[in-house]
């Protein structure tokens, strides 16, 4: 699958945005330019038209040209200009001398208003300004009387004309051509620039991200959890991505390390009992024995595979709890479930003089879990209780209901606690190398407690007091 | 020769001093670290086996307080911990050797010897007092070419002396290291058990390598 590439993307949008920008730039001083340019030029033929509109007069009924007299001031204006007139009423043209016989365009713009147009003069083909307006002839005031008094009154506006003014544009069309040549190779050599730096802007901004990555990359396979090598220079945007990249790092090698020591751990626990195995069998055939004797050796060595047996399938349900997905709990009987099991360790605590304090009344006390799992993971309270309790010391047992849990309390001294209690739940743990009770305690059943608890809904949770007691609480949800 | 066997795996601990004992050696036993420690303390062993992870003081703990108190006994550990870490730590913390578990009970049969050959500065496994030789992996005796059939105290007394061949052995040593606990030996057995060694190392008349050092004990040597 290929994945968005950030650099395409920010190249993409970057060139389009500066793309953007520059055209609208180009555009705008183009027709800044061409506005202040043709202004002059819209100016000249704009007063060109207006002096040759008042020119046309009528006079005697008849209209005259005045401009053709070649008299006022204006008349170099004049000879010089390019202007055509059409007579609308009877088609009849004029024409300044410099077009000689050629027409310019014949235009104006909506009811005879004045409209400017780029044009081409006929006679070279040269670019030029050109305005179109309707004109009328103009009327003396004398004329007027005389008009009236001989009863030919004739409207001027019956006589309408086009005036079309032009001034030759050449060397602003020029100007205007190289400007557009400039406008656009500075836009697209901008453009270029634009992009190797914007490139290499982002490049730089993203080294950081390729370093990273690189480190991840190239990180060797026994050094996969360690913390990353952040660089002092690291940006800020990325500073809390890599720590939170570190943080779970750590979590990964304290995972791994839990692995590694529960693979050891569990190596270690099998080695010893795996030793004494092979030691009875091994004095077994040393040498010729009675039968008696190899009914004894063998009788040992089924006991210890026993043992390894138990160990394997306490490892094996570890496992197992670990993959399971749900439990159906039932309506189950905690004060009894405890009263038997506290009924079937009364030998061990005698063994010990340890006192067992039952702080509970004997109303059942129900709640929702596997009664099986339950009396599992009490028997194991029980079990540590019995163990490691300094010899003629007292044991506390109770059980309460909330509105909504069932919890079972059991409290006893303990000399030799872990500064991090949780330790106890990870399996095969051991506070020290030191042993502390051969068989029973394999390191795993507080774990397997552990992981029954959460499958039934429910917690195990371990405390321990300033006077050196530690209390297991077996929480379960309560079924009334 | 009297060995210590510090482990708290009740069938390692049975298997390995029965095997032991069935190969000469006197063997002591203890199930956790505090009785060990004292044992060691108060007797004087050739060898130690001691294991590492051990209810109360651990065998680390054991091996510090030993060698901080000058005791000279030569120790092999056998522990489950098979990590380089944990041979050197116990190797540095004064151990002789180091054995894995799960180890064959031969092997740690004749790293045991081989602890006690360095105990008495010896390197041939076969021992030889003028013609007399004394083989420990076989457990045989021989004078000349004759074979000589020990008892298995008579074997164990005579090991001793081969071991200390040379020197003047007390009778306090000889019964430390000699006597099994209630066997029901008394101040009069080490006698009569030399007695018994003599007549059978010198079937012949030959000469008797076993002399008596009035009032300090027995030396084993050749005087010719």
């Amino acid at each position: 699958m290929r994945h968005p590439s950030i650099r395409n993307s920010l190249l993409v949008r970057c060139g389009i945005g500066v793309g953007a920008l520059m055209l609208a730039l180009s555009i705008s001083i183009y027709y800044a330019a061409r506005h202040g340019l043709y202004k002059e030029i819209d100016r000249s033929i704009k007063q060109t038209a207006a002096l040759l509109g008042n020119q046309i007069e009528l006079e005697n009924n008849e209209l005259t040209f005045e401009w053709q007299e070649g008299i006022g001031t204006n008349k170099q204006l004049i000879d010089a200009g390019l202007f055509q007139f059409w007579n609308e009423a009877t088609g009849e043209i004029t024409r300044s001398a410099g077009l000689r016989s050629f027409d310019l365009p014949k235009f104006c713009g909506p009811d005879g208003s004045p409209e400017l147009r780029d044009i081409k003069l006929p006679q070279n083909g040269r670019h030029a300004r050109a305005i179109g307006i309707r004109v009328y002839p103009f009327v003396l005031p004398e004329e007027m009387a005389r008009m009236k008094e001989s009863g030919q009154l004739t409207d001027p506006r019956s006589l309408p004309h086009i005036l079309v003014v032009a001034q030759d544009a050449k060397p602003v069309h020029y100007v205007l051509t190289r400007l557009r040549w400039i406008l656009g190779l500075g836009t697209l050599t901008t453009l270029g620039i634009g992009f190797f730096l914007i490139n290499r802007a982002i490049r730089h901004s993203l080294q950081p991200i390729e370093t990273l990555s690189e480190q991840v990359a190239k990180r060797e396979g026994n050094r996969l959890d360690s913390a990353l090598e952040l660089s002092s220079k690291l940006p800020s945007e990325l500073t809390g991505l890599a720590e939170s990249f570190d943080s779970l790092l750590g979590r990964v090698a304290s995972l791994r390390m839990r692995e590694k020591d529960f693979i050891r751990n569990a190596a270690h626990e099998l080695r010893t009992p795996i030793a004494g195995l092979r030691a009875t069998i091994e004095l077994a055939l040393n040498r010729p024995r009675s039968a008696d004797e190899y009914q004894s050796k063998l009788e040992l060595c089924h006991s210890q595979v026993t043992a390894i047996g138990e160990l394997l399938n306490r490892l094996s349900a570890l496992a197992r709890m670990g993959n399971a997905k749900h439990l159906q709990p039932e309506k189950i009987n905690l004060t009894e479930i405890l009263n038997h099991c506290l009924q079937n360790f009364q030998s061990r605590f005698d063994q010990r003089n340890l006192t067992v304090t039952r702080k509970f009344a004997q109303t059942p006390c129900h709640a929702n879990g596997d009664g099986t799992l339950a009396a599992m993971i009490i028997k194991n309270l029980l079990d540590n209780a019995a163990c490691y309790s300094p010899e003629s010391s007292q044991i506390d047992v109770e059980i309460n209901e909330t509105n909504d849990q069932v919890r079972v309390l059991i409290q006893n001294r303990s000399d030799d606690l872990p500064d991090e209690l949780d330790r106890l739940f990870e399996p095969l743990f051991r506070k020290d190398s030191s042993r502390q009770n051969e068989g029973s305690h394999l390191g795993i059943g507080l774990s397997l407690s552990l992981e029954s608890a959460h499958a039934m809904g429910g917690k195990l949770l371990a405390q321990k007091t300033a006077d050196g007691l530690i209390g297991f609480s077996f929480i379960l949800p309560s079924s009334t | 020769m009297r060995l210590l066997l510090i482990e708290d795996n009740a069938s390692l601990r049975d298997a390995t001093r029965q095997y032991m004992h069935e190969a000469g050696f006197i063997v002591d036993t203890a199930a956790t670290g505090d009785e060990g420690l004292w044992a060691a303390q108060e007797n004087p062993y050739d060898v130690v086996l001691l294991d590492l992870m051990l209810p109360k003081v651990d065998g680390m703990e054991i091996l510090r307080r030993l060698r901080a108190k000058e005791n000279p006994v030569h120790i092999l550990v056998m522990s489950a911990r098979d990590g380089l870490d944990d041979r050197l730590q116990a190797l540095d913390a004064g151990a002789d050797d180091y054995l894995v578990k799960p180890f064959s009970l031969s092997e740690a049969l004749a790293r045991t010897r081989a602890l006690l050959r360095r105990s008495y500065q010896r390197k041939n496994p076969l021992m030889r007092v003028a013609d007399l030789t004394l083989d420990p992996i076989r457990r045989s005796v021989q004078r000349g070419d004759a074979a000589i059939v020990l008892t298995a105290l008579e074997y164990r007394l005579l090991e001793y002396l081969f071991h200390r061949a040379g020197e003047v052995v007390s009778r306090a040593d000889i019964w430390e290291h000699v006597f099994e606990d209630g066997t029901g030996g008394t101040s009069n057995s080490i006698e009569v058990y030399i007695g018994y060694l003599r007549k059978k190392i010198n079937p012949g008349g030959e000469t008797d390598l076993i002399h008596t050092k009035r009032g300090h004990g027995y030396i084993l040597e050749d005087r010719h």
